[in-house]
């Protein structure tokens, strides 16, 4: 089996999952075909727009949120199994195959952990406040179009962030704006003790195992 | 003559009037006078390290090192710049009256010339290092050390030239009205506080100084152990600066010296009295920051005034410190340790006590409009000639460091050096790479 296809097998099983709680075994079905036909090679954002087509088609709006979350959980989930099963593999074949992706997923995990810790601890408005202070710094970061675009919908609120992979100096960067941010809207020495305070939250976590969160410092 | 024999003459020689001095005495006038002058030099020096305690002291832990290097290291190059290029500027021949044209990197020069410089390297090294404080925790480490070179090798001996060139030969147009100043208000500190002004107009505010509708955030220093032990050296430092610019070893020090710790208690004792008036907290920085305005305002008449006068010019410059500070933050201007407030301010206010409070001529005009246009001329020059130096620095090669740089701390980033890698935030930095460097 090719990569694509284990990993669209991988998102089959986790939109099954996902939705399963939802939906009758039928419209599940429907769903993952509609999936697989509109969405399977889309950008990773499009997840949203799936979810609000699978709630118009069979009348769940009402739990749009609930199943947004859901399949979220569940995409991530599959993903850390498939970044534990290549990385394993990496391990028993020592090929020379690419090392920098699980890696970057990890640092990916990390990073939404520690922003989120950030902006959190600022308290909602400010938390918000400071996200959009980074999403409208995001035009003057070196990222990919997609990633900038999942990157900023994540910041506003707007969708999960899953799958997009961003350098890990990019990620530095955003970090350090969150850090801006905290300095401007709540003071520098509120900034250092938020800081202080959530790398030592993030770095017990289990994330932190794979990605330190020190490393985007 | 035998050595203690030779000291004993010399401690005597010391405490003799000069007018009862005979022919052999009068050989022992130059050796005394150095050995006054360079100890003097050694206080002044001293002050370096007042001024590093005190600065770092209060930065943020994350600053420390970068605090003390910089204070560390203008000294060394502004010195090394000074025996190059500003002794010549601020005392080579002043045909013009506006600055000096020789006695560059000078060479083969008498004993007494030697003193001089050495003393004199000292005083540059204090005017450079004012601006230090005034910026730190947000100014690129080179760039910092080229302004510095820059004011100890021009901006500083260009005024110094005026006021108190000529040493070679004619004189400057400041000293020629008769400006006074005895050891510095103006020369030293006043430009030293401008020079900071337009650095942190330059460089801007440390991240979140200023709320987003302007209202000042505290950023507390780190220690205010070392800020007070800063402030007693300092003023330990100051005995040397005041003392040591009589240039002899004569029976004036006792009441210059009494008039520069009068000053600076009546500093301490003005701002904390204003404060309590004020229902205000007494703190520790403001209160030193009082006594080192008294300090800084009686340096330009402390030989010049008499005692009570003394305290008058100490008791206003502590009070200048607390309005200076707040005129400050409300212009959004971050001075970290109030140098443009202490420096510039109290060093204004100081030249013009001088003015006012001359002894045996006190309040009169024509003194006074001398000292106003010396202390106007010193900020014309010294302000906008700093600030077109830390533009263009800014420009070339850059000014501020940047907010990464800020969040890290500018020893890790800097100097890849701790100043506390004991009890400093282990999660905040990521140290593996100062192993890497290490």
């Amino acid at each position: 089996m090719s990569v694509d296809n284990t990993i669209n097998h991988d998102r089959s099983i986790a939109i099954k999952t996902a939705l399963g709680a939802f939906l009758d075994p039928q419209q599940t079905a429907q769903a993952i075909g509609l999936w697989q036909e509109k969405y399977a090679n889309q950008a990773t954002f499009s997840v949203q727009y799936f979810v609000r087509e699978c709630c118009a088609m069979f009348g769940v709006e009402s739990q749009r949120n609930q199943l947004v979350q859901s399949l979220v959980m569940e995409l991530n989930g599959q993903r850390m199994k498939s970044m534990t099963k290549n990385s394993a593999r990496e391990k028993s074949s020592s090929s020379n195959s690419n090392n920098d992706g699980p890696q970057a997923e990890a640092a990916m995990q990390t990073f939404q952990l520690l922003f989120r810790a950030l902006t959190d601890s600022a308290g909602p408005l400010r938390g918000r406040e400071i996200s959009r202070y980074v999403a409208d710094n995001l035009p003057k970061m070196s990222l990919a179009k997609d990633a900038r675009r999942s990157m900023e919908m994540w910041l506003k609120g707007e969708m999960p962030l899953v799958e997009a992979v961003v350098p890990v100096p990019v990620l530095i960067d955003l970090v350090n704006r969150a850090y801006v941010g905290l300095c401007e809207y709540c003071g520098p020495v509120k900034a250092d003790q938020i800081l202080h305070e959530s790398v030592g939250r993030i770095a017990r976590t289990a994330a932190a195992q794979q990605f330190h969160p020190q490393q985007l410092l | 003559m035998s050595h203690p024999v030779r000291l004993l003459v010399c401690a005597l020689l010391f405490f003799m009037p000069v007018a009862g001095w005979s022919a052999e005495q009068e050989a022992w006038r130059e050796p005394v006078d150095t050995t006054w002058v360079v100890i003097t030099a050694a206080l002044v020096f001293l002050m370096q390290a007042g001024f590093a305690f005190l600065e770092s002291g209060m930065a943020r832990a994350k600053n420390t090192v970068n605090v003390i290097m910089k204070n560390y290291m203008d000294a060394c190059y502004g010195s090394l710049v000074f025996w190059f290029v500003g002794f010549g500027i601020m005392f080579g021949t002043n045909a013009s009256g506006w600055f000096g044209t020789d006695h560059f990197m000078p060479d083969n020069l008498s004993n007494w010339d030697y003193t001089q410089l050495l003393f004199q390297m000292m005083f540059a090294a204090t005017a450079t290092t004012i601006a230090s404080g005034a910026m730190a925790e947000r100014t690129n480490y080179t760039g910092y050390l080229v302004g510095a070179c820059i004011i100890t090798g021009l901006i500083y001996p260009v005024f110094g030239s005026w006021a108190w060139g000529g040493l070679y030969g004619t004189t400057g147009w400041l000293k020629e009205k008769g400006f006074i100043d005895f050891a510095g208000s103006t020369v030293v500190h006043s430009i030293g506080g401008w020079c900071a002004l337009a650095g942190i107009i330059v460089v801007g505010p440390r991240l979140g100084r200023f709320g987003a509708d302007g209202e000042p955030r505290a950023i507390p220093g780190h220690n205010l152990t070392l800020v007070a032990l800063g402030a007693f050296i300092l003023w330990f430092g100051w005995f040397g600066f005041n003392g040591g610019s009589t240039l002899k070893a004569d029976a004036s020090i006792g009441k210059i010296l009494l008039n520069t710790h009068l000053s600076a208690c009546a500093g301490a004792v003005g701002i904390s009295v204003m404060m309590l008036l004020l229902r205000r907290p007494v703190l520790l920085t403001s209160v030193i920051n009082g006594s080192l305005g008294g300090l800084v305002a009686v340096t330009a008449g402390c030989a010049t005034m008499e005692v009570p006068w003394a305290i008058v010019t100490g008791l206003v410059a502590g009070m200048l410190t607390l309005v200076g500070s707040a005129l400050m933050q409300m212009m959004r201007l971050d001075d970290v340790v109030d140098a443009v407030s202490v420096h510039g301010i109290c060093g204004a206010w100081g030249t013009l006590a001088a003015g006012l409070f001359f002894a045996g001529n006190m309040f009169n005009p024509d003194i006074i409009l001398v000292q106003i246009i010396g202390i106007l001329s010193a900020f014309m020059w010294a302000f906008f000639a700093a600030l077109l130096m830390y533009w263009v620095i800014r420009l070339v090669m850059g000014l501020r460091s940047d907010a990464l740089h800020e969040q890290r701390g500018l020893d890790f980033t800097e100097h890849a050096e701790l100043g506390y890698p004991e009890f400093q935030s282990q999660h905040t930095q990521n140290r593996s790479q100062l192993d890497k460097t290490a």
